[in-house]
Formats: C-alpha cells, sequence, structure tokens
C-alpha cells in the first residue's frame, strides 16, 4: 500500500482551514450578511471537501475522491443559491 | 460527444471518471449560474468591491473545476500546474471574500450608526447646541432651530445671547460659566425670544467641552421647552391660591393632618381657635395645644379614620378656645389617600356648634320650666274650676230657696199691709225687683257653672291618658252622625261623607274633635238656605287630611284666629254654646302631633281641615 499525499493539497486545506479560523472568529458580524448560513455552509462543504481531498491519498482514494468532487458541487450549488438569494431577489440591504 | 470520450477508456475506471466528471461540471455550471445572478443583480446589494472579489470567487472556481475536468475527461496533466495554482487561489480567495464581507459589513454598520447618531442629534426630543469659548454657536440640531424658528445659517456663529431676552444677564452667566465660576450641571430657566418673536420658557441643562489639554474649550447645552410645564405650574400655583383663600375664609375649621395627626394644612379658622398662625401649627399636633385628655380623644379619632380607612361624620366633639372658653365642634374626618390608595392621613372639618348648643340648652330648660309652669296651672284650673263650683252650688241652691221664701213672705204681707201704697211698694219689690235681682243672680250663677264645667272638662283633658291606636275613621263619623241625627233633621241638613282613610289617634278623643267641628257646622248652619254638611279626605306625606266643610255662614277674617281661643264664640246672643269647643279641639289634636285648619267666607260657608298621622 503505497501513501500519495500531494503538496497543493496540503496547501489549500491550510488555507481552508485559515480562512474557518478567521469565519468563526467574525462569526457574530458575518451573521449580519444576508443568508449567511448558506454562504458559511458553502465555504464549510468546500472545506470538507479539501480534507478528503487530502485523505484520499492516505486510504479510500476512489470513495474519497467522489466525495471531494460531490463536495465541490454541492458548494458550489449553495453559493448559486446564496447568488440567487442576494442578487436574484429585491433586497435593499445586507 | 462527452460521453464518447468516458466511454473510450476501458476498464472499471469508466463509471468512475464519469460521476467524477459530471460533479466537476455540476460545479462549474453551478458558479456560472451564481455568476449570472450576480451581474444580474449587480446593483441591488453589496458594495462594488465585494462583487468584484465575490466575482473573482466564482470565477476561479469555474477555472478550477474545468481544469478538474480535462484530468478527468482526458486523463491529462496538460493543466495540472495550472489546476494547482487556482486550486491555492480557491481558498485564498474565499478569505478575500470574507474580509470584504467583514469590511463592507462594518462600513454598512459605521453608516448606519452615524445616520442613527444624526438622526438622534436632529430629532431628539430637546434642543442642543455647542458654544466655543467666545461663547458662539458652533452647532445646533434640528429640534433647537425649529423651537426657535431659526435656520441654522442664522444660528451659527452668533453670540447664544442674542437669542435671550435678558441678553446681559445671560451673557455675564454664559461667561462666569466659560471663565469656570459656575460649575456645570445646573439647571437654569431662561426667556428666549423665538425668530418670530414670541417669547419661550426655556430649561437650560449644560456641560463643559475639553480640549486635549483639559482645559475648557466650550459649552455643550441642552434646552426644553417648559411652556407647557410653566402653564401647568401656573394654573396648580392659581389652584392652591384659590383653595387657600377659599379654606382660610371659610368660617368652618378645615385642617389636613399625616398618619401621625401632624398638621400639615390647616385654616385660619383652626389656627385662631388654637391661638396661633396656619404656619404655626404646620408638624404640630394637638398635644402642644390641647390639654392631654382632649388632645388623646382627638388623636384616637384620628387614627381610627388612618386605621380603618372610614369617614368619621359629624362627631360633636368638646374643645377649648385660648380664653379657655369650652366649645362645641362637629367634626367630620375622612381618610385622604395617596395615588397608590393607602391612607397617607386624614381631612378634618368642624363646625362651630357652640351658639346651638347653648341655645339647644336654653331651649331645654325653657321647655321644663314650662312644663312644670302647664301642670301647675292645670292644676290650678282643676282646683279651681272643681272647688269654684262648691259655693257656686251653694249661691244657686240658696238662690232658689230665698225666691221661695220671697213668695212666701210676699203671700203673708197681703193680708196684713192695708195701705195702698205701701201695698204697692212691696208688691213692687216682691212681684218686680227682687224676682229680676234673683233672676241675674241665678242666671250668672247658671253661666258661671257652664264656664266651670267647661274648665274643668278642658283640664281634665290634658290630665287623660292618650292611646293612640288605627282609628275607622268611617265607622267614627256613622257614630256622630248617628248620635246628632235629631240635630240634624232640625236644621233640615243634607250629609254627604265620603269614605276616609284610617288614621292614628287615641279614639275617644278623636271623636270629641269631629263632634266638635261637626256640632259646629250644624249650629251654624245659614237658615236662609238648605243646609249642606260635606266631609271628605285626601293623603300626602305621610298624613291625612279630613275636612268638614258647609254651606253655613262663614266666619269673618277677624275672627277667624280667634276661634280657636277658649271662651270665644261668634253669636253668643243667638246660640248657645261655651265657647269651649274648638278649644278642646286645638288642644286635643296639640296632643296628636295634629293641626287643624279653618278656610271660610263669610256668607258662603267654612271649611275646617284636620291633619292627622295616618294608620
Amino acid at each position: 500500500m503505497s501513501y500519495e499525499i500531494f503538496e497543493n493539497e496540503i496547501v489549500m486545506l491550510s488555507l481552508g482551514v485559515g480562512v474557518l479560523i478567521f469565519i468563526l472568529g467574525n462569526r457574530s458580524r458575518l451573521k449580519s450578511l444576508a443568508a449567511s448560513k448558506i454562504l458559511i455552509m458553502a465555504f464549510y462543504v468546500l472545506l470538507l471537501g479539501w480534507t478528503v481531498t487530502v485523505m484520499e491519498g492516505l486510504f479510500w482514494e476512489k470513495i474519497l475522491n467522489y466525495i471531494e468532487h460531490a463536495c465541490y458541487a454541492v458548494s458550489s450549488i449553495f453559493v448559486a443559491v446564496w447568488c440567487w438569494k442576494v442578487f436574484g431577489k429585491r433586497r435593499e440591504t445586507v | 460527444m462527452v460521453l464518447e470520450g468516458i466511454w473510450k477508456k476501458k476498464g472499471d475506471r469508466v463509471i468512475y471518471r464519469f460521476f467524477i466528471v459530471v460533479f466537476d461540471i455540476i460545479t462549474f455550471l453551478a458558479s456560472a449560474v451564481g455568476l449570472i445572478f450576480l451581474l444580474k443583480g449587480w446593483k441591488r446589494a453589496l458594495q462594488p468591491k465585494t462583487k468584484l472579489v465575490f466575482t473573482g470567487l466564482l470565477i476561479f472556481t469555474m477555472c478550477y473545476s474545468l481544469c478538474l475536468f480535462v484530468e478527468w475527461y482526458w486523463g491529462t496533466k496538460v493543466l495540472d500546474r495550472a489546476e494547482d495554482v487556482i486550486g491555492a487561489l480557491v481558498p485564498m480567495w474565499w478569505a478575500f471574500v470574507v474580509y470584504a464581507f467583514l469590511g463592507g459589513i462594518v462600513e454598512q454598520q459605521l453608516r448606519e450608526r452615524e445616520g442613527r447618531f444624526q438622526e438622534l442629534f436632529d430629532k431628539a426630543p430637546i434642543g442642543y447646541h455647542e458654544l466655543d469659548t467666545d461663547g458662539r454657536i458652533t452647532r445646533v440640531n434640528r429640534t433647537e432651530l425649529d423651537m426657535l424658528g431659526y435656520t441654522a445659517e442664522e444660528m451659527l456663529g452668533q453670540p447664544v445671547w442674542e437669542f435671550y431676552v435678558d441678553k446681559e444677564k445671560s451673557r455675564l452667566a454664559v461667561e462666569s460659566k466659560l471663565a469656570g465660576n459656575i460649575p456645570p450641571g445646573q439647571a437654569f430657566e431662561r426667556m428666549i425670544r423665538r425668530k418670530d418673536g414670541d417669547m419661550l420658557p426655556i430649561l437650560i441643562e449644560d456641560r463643559f467641552l475639553h480640549d486635549k489639554a483639559g482645559n475648557i474649550a466650550g459649552i455643550r447645552s441642552t434646552i426644553q421647552n417648559i411652556t407647557k410645564r410653566k402653564r401647568a405650574e401656573e394654573s396648580l400655583a392659581q389652584e392652591r391660591n384659590l383653595l387657600r383663600t377659599l379654606i382660610d375664609n371659610m368660617p368652618d375649621n378645615i385642617f389636613v393632618k399625616d398618619t401621625q395627626s401632624r398638621f400639615v394644612i390647616a385654616n385660619i379658622a383652626v389656627a385662631r381657635l388654637m391661638g396661633t398662625t396656619p404656619e404655626g401649627l404646620l408638624g404640630k399636633t394637638d398635644f402642644d395645644f390641647y390639654p392631654k385628655e382632649l388632645a388623646a380623644k382627638y388623636y384616637a379619632g384620628g387614627q381610627k379614620v388612618v386605621r380603618t380607612g372610614k369617614p368619621l361624620v359629624a362627631q360633636e366633639e368638646p374643645a377649648v378656645d385660648p380664653e379657655g372658653n369650652r366649645k362645641w365642634y362637629s367634626t367630620t374626618k375622612v381618610p385622604l389617600r395617596g395615588s397608590s390608595g393607602k391612607v397617607v392621613g386624614i381631612i378634618g372639618i368642624s363646625r362651630d356648634l357652640t351658639t346651638r348648643k347653648l341655645v339647644e340648652e336654653d331651649r331645654e330648660r325653657l321647655m321644663r320650666t314650662l312644663a312644670l309652669k302647664n301642670e301647675e296651672l292645670e292644676s290650678i284650673l282643676y282646683v279651681t274650676s272643681h272647688d269654684l263650683r262648691a259655693p257656686l252650688v251653694n249661691i244657686q241652691g240658696f238662690g232658689n230657696e230665698l225666691s221661695r221664701s220671697c213668695k212666701l213672705i210676699h203671700t203673708a204681707l197681703k193680708d196684713t199691709l192695708k195701705t195702698a201704697e205701701i201695698n204697692e211698694e212691696v208688691d213692687n219689690a216682691f212681684n218686680k225687683d227682687v224676682p229680676e235681682a234673683l233672676g241675674f243672680i241665678l242666671t250668672s250663677a247658671k253661666r258661671m257653672d257652664s264656664l266651670l264645667s267647661g274648665l274643668l272638662r278642658l283640664s281634665r283633658l290634658g290630665q287623660a291618658a292618650v292611646t293612640i291606636e288605627p282609628l275607622d275613621m268611617n265607622e267614627m263619623f256613622a257614630n256622630i252622625t248617628k248620635g246628632m241625627e235629631y240635630q240634624v233633621k232640625e236644621a233640615g241638613a243634607a250629609v254627604d261623607i265620603r269614605s276616609l282613610p284610617s288614621c292614628l289617634g287615641d279614639a275617644s278623643q278623636i271623636n270629641q274633635v269631629f263632634s266638635n267641628i261637626f256640632d259646629n257646622a250644624l249650629k251654624y248652619l245659614d237658615e236662609s238656605r238648605p243646609g249642606m254638611i260635606r266631609v271628605y279626605a285626601k293623603s300626602e306625606n305621610g298624613r291625612n287630611i279630613y275636612c268638614v266643610e258647609d254651606n253655613g255662614i262663614g266666619i269673618a277674617p277677624e275672627h277667624q284666629k280667634k276661634i280657636f281661643e277658649v271662651f270665644h264664640r261668634l253669636e253668643p246672643d243667638r246660640k248657645s254654646g261655651e265657647g269651649l269647643g274648638l278649644a278642646i279641639v286645638r288642644h286635643i289634636l296639640g296632643r296628636h302631633d295634629g293641626k287643624v285648619l279653618v278656610e271660610s267666607e263669610p256668607g258662603k260657608g267654612s271649611r275646617f281641615s284636620v291633619s292627622l298621622p295616618s294608620a
């Protein structure tokens, strides 16, 4: 059994964790953003994708790779929904 | 075409790659859709820089998904380097996005706060201005401008005292404040002049503005329009003055005490009674002015009202004035309640009853004396009328005896006296003078006997017991008319008796009353026309009024008041009687809480109305 961990995936995860900390630190402020839960959920799912892409180098390569790409897709859907709620609906302020 | 690309590859990897490619396409399309929404609603929300950053995120995501698609669809590593770079940019760009959002939020919040502050400043319910060290206005809010009617340009830069009615006084006050002579935080009332010339009472409160070194850099002041408060104060003062004038000019004693019976308010009458002034009473109690026992009594009464919350109404209380004179007061004490409903004191009003008490005492004394005198009079009347009858009987008896003796002497002398002259003289004496003299003596004695009988009856009436019971007046009048049936026939009179209500009284005495009145009605009928006697009654206010009306000769107005007097008779020569009938009527009714009234017109008739309590 060979382990294959790529540098770029570690970098993505590290940056993602940094962003996570940043988000958690400003959670109360971000709540004032319209439909903030959807956007933050999109990031969490994306972060899950980055996590599993690192983990797939260690075990369950195929399944985790599926999950990684599925996470990207779900995250993008969340982002699209957020864009629809914020820009597609008539709103005066955020 | 895409599927063909996937299915060209052999082995297990075909399906595996298919789903990965599908996920990548979804990622790409979703990001593209998000980008379209963003671009379409570009003007609707968020700041431009935030939207630009977010656009970048969507584009990077699309590029990343495209790289992944190429890698997994063709199985080539051509875009491997680009995928690494973009893959790293995506999380970084998320950081930018979050940062941009936060910046936007903070900016938005600041803008909102500033807006709210400006709104608060301008629309605060009180006026606000700031002065520099020269006393010139450097800032003023909309409320103050509206209050005074000026524009900001008209006020800014002007010395603040220019707007006050008393400019000099205000200037000195502002300069003293700026010089630190007057400590800040004190409230002042001033009159300020509006642009239209009206004067406005205002309340000013101020604080110092300090520079970084801690020196006084100006004054910030709030001003409130206190017109309504001033009017309310004036109205209250007027009401207080009115109330004070009213209670001070009331002859009654008016006071307010707290729950410890200390005077809170007292009018001049109270102060005069206690030998002090209304101000001198404040905070003091009755123990400071009255003997201990009397003060304790007042205190107990007041405390009872405080304790029970129930008023004491018209309590008669003794008092002593500063000269030591004993006085009497009727005092009403009512609880004074606070806004919570709890008793916080008492309000008292007392009225001087001393004069009334003295009059009552005098009246009681007079009544006692009168009753005593009445008893004495009745006794004298009884004794006189009773005892005088005995010698009268003797006069009558011996008068008759003398008359018979004279007749005998006259008969005997007829034979002995021969001379005609002597015989004539003796004859005259025995036949005319002596019988005439004896006739006068006997008539007078008879008359005196009749009067004494009447007086005796009257005095016995005063001593007779009165037994009050319900009386059937229909039955009583039936008996009276039956008893006088002969007189009625003799007079040729018609009698009409209507249905009569029952009343309260002594049966025999009330019978006597109506018998006398009915007898008079019969006795004084007019012989020139058919007699008519009507008896009827009416009820009002718990009393029955019985009327006996005749069409007799009537009573002249000058006699109407005298007919109830003892021995008064209308036609003494023509009608028999003692003149006591109506006197007895009045006497009996006086003992029955009754009244009698006569209405009469000479030549037409009379009506006697007797009022008695209803049964």
